[in-house]
């Protein structure tokens, strides 16, 4: 104001109309200055909705990052469509090809019934349907007439993108009333275009997302694979010892490990099927000709594994079999072999759509070799348990008490039933009781020094240990010792007798033993006192007979009776010494000495050649090659009583009698042949001629004892007596008995 | 002229051997003895007052009462060698028991076993019997 004052005061024409000119200057400026102000101001405002939408964008962004499901992103991008580019509506629809669901869609702004949803729904669908495929298809379109039949709209702006790739297409609609909003006044290409880089950045994010889900679902897949895994490793960790229940439990994971309908396992010796969890087989065995279905299908192929489809064909080969339940469905199946021998098939029955590809056909491979090995296990179980039966049958039926100790523990390990018996202990009690409690204690030091040699292997058997029972009393036991393999280690195997009763049974008999030859020497002494005793007053008969004999002057007739006297007493005489022949071969033991046989026979035959007045021929033939041992006691008497028997049963009143002997002898026996010409002996008495007092012809006396002392004495030195005879022409007693010179001279 | 010891329990005996003797060789000088007790009795006064009476043939029975002929023969032992080598001793026994003939003839004075009853064969097998010359078990 003071500058005005100024100039006025100044009141120049020229200076006035320069201030004026000034004043216009200035007016025009301060005009200008308004509108770059405005222009200012309104750059101010855009730029504020600038960063407005620029925050609004970097919200989404990192919302859209934290998105987990489609219809939360669904929501999040129409909020933010409506915030970026304040609309009114915004309606959002999402389209993922294969997720079997339909498109995922959202609006913010205006209710919408299920109808006006589902119909917008189709228009976004059906929009630019026409384009062609693989172009990045981001359209805006203002077309409202469309819209506007679903829902009362002033303008609409629409945006379809889609991912070429994933054929992900995403539908952005927005409805515009009001005057400010970006989109009232006519788009501008700067608004077009960050509608287009917001639903670039919408589509990016789906992607993102989609992928993000499908790697999550891809990963939860793995996780439930890999828990199935873990689980049936651990099944496998878990295997059970009894091969049976495996072998359940890898059927059950046949199926379970290759997501199948079910599984069997065939075995082909009886037709037995073993099946997974409800895997239904009823009425498998009630036809013939439905034996070991698997088998026959898996015979299709001359491999060991088999893939086929179940078809109405294979099936009406079985006539109403279970097998028809799995029609159509993918039949996986591998032969077992044990020693190349088949002995069954498992199968696992798949759903048609399950590929069936080189990690199946690997696991079925696999399966059925862990079937195999349970199998070889069953065999080798089923033996073993066998020969332990066997072991224990033996064992329980032995009258041999069984100990079995593990010699590593000192413990008793197994004892059967007689060794309870023998001990007086419960089964249980005997396994608790160690080598002192069966045992006496005095002799504890002993019976240990033993089983340590006999668990050494230095002896195996014992006689005579003394054992101890349950009531202490002490009994006597052979033992013997062995080393077994019990329940599949080597243990120490005692087998006890008990030879208590034996003991006493061998005392007893040693001690009648001993009385047996007391007495035998008392009756030897008896009969010899006897035959003494009984002949002295014979032989004194004989005596006087021979001294009236010598004196002339005897009557005949008293002379005739003496002879009688004689003969009789002689006979008496006779009876005694056979008697005490008899009795001394039972009796005596048998002594072994060279014998001669020739003197041998010509002094027996000079000895009683007498007992006839008839002229007997003695032709003897020997032929020896070694020197012969036996009882010359024994023998002596033996040819006596043949040779006497050829004399005095000799045909009387022959003039040639006459008696042939013929020996041989060697160093194993004498075989000599006594043959005769006298009266032989009658058919019917030839069987009982040795027997004793047998007497089979009464022309000369005697007891009937001769030939039976024959056969006794050969019974004594190994020998045999047999007779031929013809009655009437002569008898033949062949005799054999043994060469001791062996055992006697050597 | 020889002369005969009998020894024998049994008096029948004594008298039968006796008497058979004296048939075959009447010149014969005979002494009976009932037991051998007596005849060792006998024979020990006879070596020392009577030698010329020693007998040459003694008839000895086995089987006798308190002293029998095999301990009469060990008895018989116990005198001068020389007197002994003088003697025959023949066993005369109704035993047919084996191992008296065995141990009979372990006796060097022993000449032979006869069994009962004396027979005149038997009385010359005796007469026909030279003494022999044995050795002594100390040599």
């Amino acid at each position: 104001m003071s500058n005005a004052d100024k100039h006025s005061l100044n009141n120049d024409p020229l200076e006035i109309l320069e201030l004026r000119k000034k004043y216009e200057e200035l007016q025009l400026r301060v005009t200008r200055f308004s509108v770059i102000e405005q222009e200012l101001i309104h750059a101010r405002n855009r730029l504020d909705r600038e960063v407005m939408i620029y925050r609004h964008l970097q919200d989404f962004n990192a919302r859209a990052l934290a998105a987990t499901s489609d219809t939360d992103y669904a929501q999040l991008v129409a909020e933010s469509m409506m915030d970026i580019f304040e609309l009114e509506v915004a309606f959002v629809c999402i389209d993922i090809p294969n997720t079997g669901d339909a498109a995922c869609t959202h609006i913010e702004g205006y209710p919408l019934s299920g109808e006006q949803r589902f119909q917008l729904q189709l228009y976004c669908m059906n929009l630019f349907t026409d384009l062609p495929p693989g172009t990045l298809r981001s359209f805006v379109t203002r077309e409202t007439d469309k819209v506007r039949t679903i829902i009362p709209l002033n303008q609409v702006v629409t945006i379809q993108v889609k991912d070429p790739q994933l054929n992900i297409t995403i539908t952005l609609l927005g409805g515009i009333t009001k005057k400010g909003s970006l989109f009232y006044e006519p788009l501008g290409k700067d608004r077009e275009a960050s509608f287009v880089v917001f639903s670039q950045q919408v589509l990016a994010y789906q992607v993102n997302l989609f992928k993000t889900q499908t790697i999550r679902d891809q990963y939860r897949i793995l996780e439930v694979e890999q828990k199935r895994i873990v689980s049936i490793a651990e099944n496998f960790l878990d295997f059970d010892t009894n091969p049976d229940k495996n072998i359940q439990k890898i059927v059950e994971l046949s199926s379970q490990l290759m997501n199948g309908v079910g599984s069997v396992y065939e075995k082909i010796e009886n037709d037995l099927l073993y099946t997974s969890a409800g895997f239904d087989v009823s009425g498998f065995a009630e036809k013939e000709g439905n034996e070991n279905i698997c088998f026959k299908l898996t015979q299709q192929s001359e491999r060991d594994i088999v893939c086929l489809q179940i078809t109405e064909e294979i099936t009406a080969n079985y006539i109403s079999t279970w097998i028809r339940r799995y029609t159509g469905k993918t039949f996986l199946a591998a032969i077992l072999r044990i020693d190349k021998k088949p002995i069954g098939t498992l199968a696992v029955f798949l759903e048609a759509s399950t590929p069936v590809n080189d990690n199946i056909f690997q696991l079925i491979r696999i399966l059925s070799a862990a079937l195999t090995v349970e199998e070889r296990r069953k065999y080798a179980l089923k033996a073993l348990s066998e020969s332990e039966e066997k072991y224990r049958m033996i064992f329980e039926g032995t009258p041999n008490g069984i100990i079995v100790a593990d010699p590593d523990i000192q413990r008793f390990q197994y004892v059967n039933k007689t060794a309870c018996l023998m001990f007086g202990y419960t089964e249980e009690e005997l396994l608790s009781k160690s080598l002192d409690d069966l045992h006496p204690a005095e002799s504890a030091e002993q019976v240990i020094n033993l089983f340590s040699d006999m668990a050494a292997g230095k002896i195996s058997q014992a006689r005579n240990v003394p054992c101890m029972n349950k009531q202490q009393q002490v009994f006597y036991s052979d033992v013997y010792t062995n080393k077994i393999s019990f329940g599949g280690r080597t243990m120490q195997a005692g087998f006890f007798t008990d030879v208590t009763r034996q003991r006493q049974d061998q005392q007893a008999i040693l001690k009648t033993n001993i009385e047996l030859k007391k007495i035998n020497a008392e009756l030897d002494n008896f009969v010899y006192s006897v035959s003494h005793d009984l002949r002295s007053p014979l032989l004194a008969i004989l005596g006087l007979v021979q001294l009236i004999n010598l004196n002339q002057e005897s009557q005949p007739l008293v002379k005739k009776y003496i002879h009688m006297i004689s003969t009789s007493a002689s006979r008496m005489d006779d009876t005694i010494k056979e008697i005490l022949e008899y009795s001394r071969n039972a009796r005596l033991e048998v002594k072994t000495g060279e014998i001669s046989f020739e003197t041998m026979i010509r002094e027996i035959f000079n000895d009683i050649k007498h007992l006839t007045t008839d002229e007997v021929r003695l032709d003897l033939h020997i032929r020896q090659t070694d020197s012969f041992y036996s009882d010359p006691y024994r023998v002596n008497t033996l040819f006596k009583n043949i040779i006497s028997n050829a004399i005095k049963y000799r045909k009387k009143g022959k003039e040639d009698s006459y008696i042939r002997i013929d020996l041989l002898a060697d160093g194993e026996q004498a075989l000599i042949r006594f043959e005769d010409n006298g009266e032989g002996v009658e058919p019917e008495h030839q069987d009982r001629i040795f027997d004793m007092f047998y007497r089979a012809s009464n022309s000369a006396p005697g007891t009937g004892l001769g030939l039976y002392i024959c056969k006794e004495i050969l019974n004594n030195i190994d020998g045999t007596i047999a007779l031929e005879s013809v009655p009437g022409e002569g008898a033949v007693f062949t005799v054999k008995f043994a060469n001791k010179k062996t055992t006697t001279h050597e | 002229m020889n002369k005969y010891m009998l020894i024998d329990d049994d008096e029948f005996f004594l008298i039968l051997n006796k008497d058979i003797i004296s048939l075959s060789c009447p010149e014969q000088e005979v002494r009976e003895f009932n037991s051998a007790t007596a005849a060792l009795r006998w024979m020990e006064e006879t070596l020392e007052k009577a030698p010329s009476d020693w007998p040459e043939n003694i008839l000895l029975d086995i089987r006798m009462p308190f002293m029998n002929g095999f301990d009469f023969l060990e008895k018989l032992k116990n005198f001068p060698e020389a007197a002994i080598r003088k003697v025959k001793v023949f066993m005369m026994t109704s035993s047919l028991d084996e191992r008296d003939f065995i141990k009979a003839r372990t006796y060097p004075f022993v000449y032979n076993y006869f069994t009962k009853p004396l027979t005149m064969e038997m009385i010359e097998e005796i007469e026909n019997t030279t003494l022999k010359d044995w050795k002594s078990e100390s040599a």
